[in-house]
This record gives structure tokens, C-alpha cells and sequence, in this order.
């Protein structure tokens, strides 16, 4: 079965919660493992945190989620007109930070990176950044 | 979220309790300040047996703590996380500095 859904919240530290749960419930139609699941949740959760942390720091904003279901594919794609990405291939670097003084790990484009199968970064200066993932919800030795 | 803390024979056992992400990010880092500041202890455990949830915004949260740790050459150890966890404390790297008991 196809499936798509849209999603468009406030870019609220208290919104983050509510969004990766929305993604893990919209996958669950097709039958994933526990780790897939949270795999997915704790991508969108990187994602959704780098729109309202890097994207409008303390400006207002909305944070856009697109989500398909082809098969037992995920597409997601989620997006914010924030500041940008300066230098994205800097920014998806270990560790990399621009935050310093806040206790900022740095892996978040790591873990978006392990955790899903593909992982697309595009970003214009002034204008936002979006963010494209994809990952096999199903895998053959289940 | 909730951070509670008690000190067994030296050891003070930091216990984590609920989701550790952005929307509690700075609740909890005053909380760890406060615990921190009043006890007295030789080496930190964190009990992440009642930890739901965490991403990397938390594993940043453990990390700064453990630096100040360092400085006073403090072991801290990690317990009880479960799969997700301990996936994300694993894929970051934590346990070389801060291993499981």
C-alpha cells in the first residue's frame, strides 16, 4: 500500500515529541521492528531539533513534514525557512557544531546519517534548509 | 522527564526518567546543576533504566557533564539504558569514556 501525509507545526522544542511519534505511527501499517521504529523516531527527532535549534534559533517558525509510504519504503522530507546552512558538508561532519556554549553534541547529521538508508541536505542562506531521508522499513531476514 | 539522585557508598547515581530531548533540554540541565553542586561523591553512575527516549541533544547534555567530571577526575559509568539508548550512546561513541556497568 502507497500512503502520503503532510504536517505543519510550530517550530516548538515541545512539538518534537509529538512529530517523531506521528512518523512511527504512520509507519507502523507496515509491520516494522522496535528498532526500525526508533531508528526512524530518533532521526526525525534530530531533524525536527536542527529547524528549531539552527534554523530559527530564537525567531518563530514553522517546521513542514512530508511523508510517503511506498511499499515499505519511507520518504520524508522535512523542511524550515530559517537562516541556513552556511557550509552543509561542514555542518554534516562528527561533531561538528556552531553552538558551542550550549552543549550541543555535534551528531546530529551523524545520527540522520546511520540511522537511515539515504540522507539529502539542501540549504539556501536566508531562505531554509530541507532535509530528504529515506529508509526500507522491511527487512528480508525478518 | 525527571532527574532524581542518591548517593550509595560513593557512588552518586544519577537517575533519568521519561524523554530527554529539546523540549527538556533546559530543565534538565539545571536540575543536573543542582544535584552536582550539593553532593559529594568519588565516581558518577547514570541510571538510564527509566529513560524512554533520548537523541543526540541528551547525549550533548551527558557529555558537557562529563567534562566538568574530568576536570576533577571524576569515572563516570553508564547502566541500565534500553535498546534505543543504548544505540545512540553506542553510534556516539560514549562508551569509550563512559562505560557500561
Amino acid at each position: 500500500m502507497n500512503n502520503r501525509m503532510y504536517l505543519k507545526m510550530k517550530a516548538l522544542p515541545e512539538n518534537v515529541g509529538f512529530i517523531r511519534n506521528v512518523i512511527a505511527a504512520f509507519c507502523v501499517s507496515t509491520d516494522p521492528s522496535v528498532e526500525t521504529l526508533n531508528d526512524v523516531k530518533t532521526a526525525i527527532s534530530e531533524a525536527v531539533t536542527n529547524c528549531i535549534v539552527h534554523g530559527y534559533k530564537k525567531t518563530e517558525g514553522d517546521v513542514s513534514i512530508e511523508a510517503e509510504l511506498i511499499e515499505t519504503k519511507l520518504y520524508i522530507k522535512i523542511s524550515d525557512n530559517g537562516t541556513g546552512i552556511k557550509n552543509v558538508e561542514k555542518a554534516m561532519e562528527d561533531f561538528f557544531t556552531t553552538d558551542v556554549e550550549e552543549e550541543r553534541s555535534g551528531l546530529g547529521f551523524t545520527i540522520m546519517k546511520t540511522y537511515m538508508d539515504t540522507l539529502q541536505v539542501e540549504s539556501k542562506l536566508g531562505a531554509g534548509t530541507t532535509v530528504l531521508m529515506t529508509k526500507e522499513l522491511i527487512h528480508a531476514d525478518r | 522527564m525527571q532527574i532524581s539522585s542518591v548517593v550509595d557508598k560513593n557512588n552518586l547515581y544519577i537517575r533519568f526518567a521519561g524523554e530527554l530531548d529539546q523540549s527538556v533540554a533546559g530543565t534538565a540541565k539545571n536540575k543536573l546543576e543542582a544535584i552536582f553542586d550539593k553532593k559529594t561523591y568519588r565516581n558518577v553512575v547514570f541510571d538510564m533504566s527509566k529513560l524512554s527516549f533520548m537523541d543526540s541533544t541528551g547525549i550533548g547534555i551527558i557529555l558537557s557533564r562529563y567534562k566538568k567530571l574530568r576536570q576533577q577526575s571524576i569515572p563516570v559509568y553508564i547502566t541500565a539504558p534500553n535498546p534505543q539508548i543504548d544505540k545512540i550512546i553506542r553510534v556516539s561513541g560514549l562508551y569509550t569514556i563512559m562505560p557500561l556497568i
